[in-house]
């Protein structure tokens, strides 16, 4: 039990820390370049983890009822639906980002890449923390083995924040602030093709959508079942027999992050000579 | 005033003709995804004691199959699969429904995430 609880709260705590490490890279990234202009706020964070917390409860609670709705497939219509939007708020967000502090209406930007991020993470935190309550609820309340589970969980909930600040501290450090930003747009394109993949499976699994064939078979180049493939499934979705539709939706969720002008400052470069000389100071 | 009402006239006619195409759709449809729905064929999955019952499920091959999944315990458990992928929580003492298919011949381990050490099954497509 206690390193099924390492395992069971690491798989869920890296895939909401990743997507939090990612989005502080970028928070980061728009702030050293802009030096203090106008400042993407941070102090969102907490606040986030905390409101995501108790909506995981919230939502871990009344599981049973979501559970049985919609002729007992209310689960998947959720959590597609959770998803979904989730998808869709990575793509705006990559719209909305402004190239410089000089950009019009770059505090409205602001705003909105603001709010995005936070429900992103609410989101992140109540998908995956509602399935660790579930575990630790249904462990705990039995009444054996407590301790190790809770020891398995913090350990496992360890392990998974401190990959994500590697993570951050992989876009961040050691790059230069151009690359550091290209790997960053090319995670967020990843990330939301993921959402949208990861939505119609599920509504697959709820027999909401028809079934399409499997695309490829990557299972004897990396087993979803082995550590880096389960890594890789926390970072960019990473499925050995995906579906041709899930295929169509993640290459439309990473093409309408690709196609936005973030995309097109970190491998065009910058146009303002004001951007490029600051950029020249921290290179 | 008959410019009008031949107006009028021509505006329902052209209206009954415009719902009547729809709605004998929207009729074929749902018989048609009745017809479907009542073809899918359905089996049963119980968890107690943290083992799956039975640990083997036979399943028709190239068609879509409907899994009920019936949780005898109190505790949760995540059905969890990654060669069909799939995976759902179902809390206790409670049912669910999982579709999988259609698939080729073939086995298709799965396992409940929260006990694996106990509750195993696979499926065996035929």
């Amino acid at each position: 039990m206690f390193l099924n609880a390492i395992l069971i709260v690491l798989q869920e705590t890296l895939e909401a820390a990743l997507m939090l490490s990612l989005l502080l890279a970028f928070v980061r990234y728009f702030n050293l370049v802009n030096s203090g202009n106008v400042v993407l706020r941070r102090n969102w964070v907490l606040i986030s983890l905390l409101s995501g917390a108790i909506f995981a409860w919230v939502y871990s609670e009344n599981l049973g009822e979501i559970s049985d709705s919609f002729d007992y497939v209310g689960l998947e219509i959720a959590n597609a639906s959770i998803h979904s939007v989730s998808c869709a708020l990575l793509i705006l967000l990559a719209w909305l980002f402004p190239e410089s502090s000089t950009d019009s209406y770059v505090k409205n930007r602001l705003r909105g890449v603001n709010f995005c991020m936070v429900i992103v993470v609410v989101l992140a935190i109540l998908r995956e923390g509602s399935e660790i309550m579930q575990f630790g609820g249904g462990v705990l309340g039995q009444g054996e083995a407590g301790l190790p589970v809770f020891y398995g969980g913090l350990i496992g909930a360890g392990i998974g924040v401190s990959t994500g600040v590697l993570l951050y501290y992989g876009l961040t450090g050691g790059l230069s602030i151009q690359r550091s930003l290209r790997f960053c747009v090319l995670l967020l394109a990843l990330t939301a093709g993921n959402m949208a993949s990861q939505a119609i499976l599920l509504l697959n699994q709820a027999d909401w959508l028809p079934f399409s064939p499997i695309a490829w078979d990557t299972n004897n180049l990396l087993s979803e079942a082995s550590v880096i493939g389960q890594l890789a499934y926390a970072l960019i979705g990473y499925e050995a027999t995906p579906s041709l539709m899930q295929v169509l939706a993640y290459s439309i969720g990473f093409i309408a992050v690709f196609a936005s002008p973030i995309s097109r400052l970190a491998w065009l470069g910058y146009q303002s000579p004001r951007v490029r000389r600051i950029l020249g100071a921290v290179e | 005033m008959r410019q009008i009402r031949e107006l009028v006239m021509f505006k329902v006619r052209k209206d009954k003709q415009g719902v009547l195409l729809p709605v004998s759709l929207l009729a074929i449809f749902c018989v048609a995804s009745g017809l479907v729905w009542a073809d899918t064929p359905e089996v049963e999955l119980r968890i107690r004691d943290h083992l799956f019952f039975p640990a083997t499920l036979e399943i028709p091959a190239n068609q879509k199959v409907k899994i009920r999944i019936y949780n005898e315990d109190p505790t949760p458990e995540e059905f969890e699969s990654f060669e069909l992928n799939r995976e759902k929580v179902i809390v206790g003492n409670s049912q669910t429904v999982i579709f999988i298919g259609p698939l080729k011949v073939g086995e298709y381990p799965f396992f409940g995430e929260f006990y694996p050490k106990t509750a195993q099954g696979v499926v065996v497509v035929k």
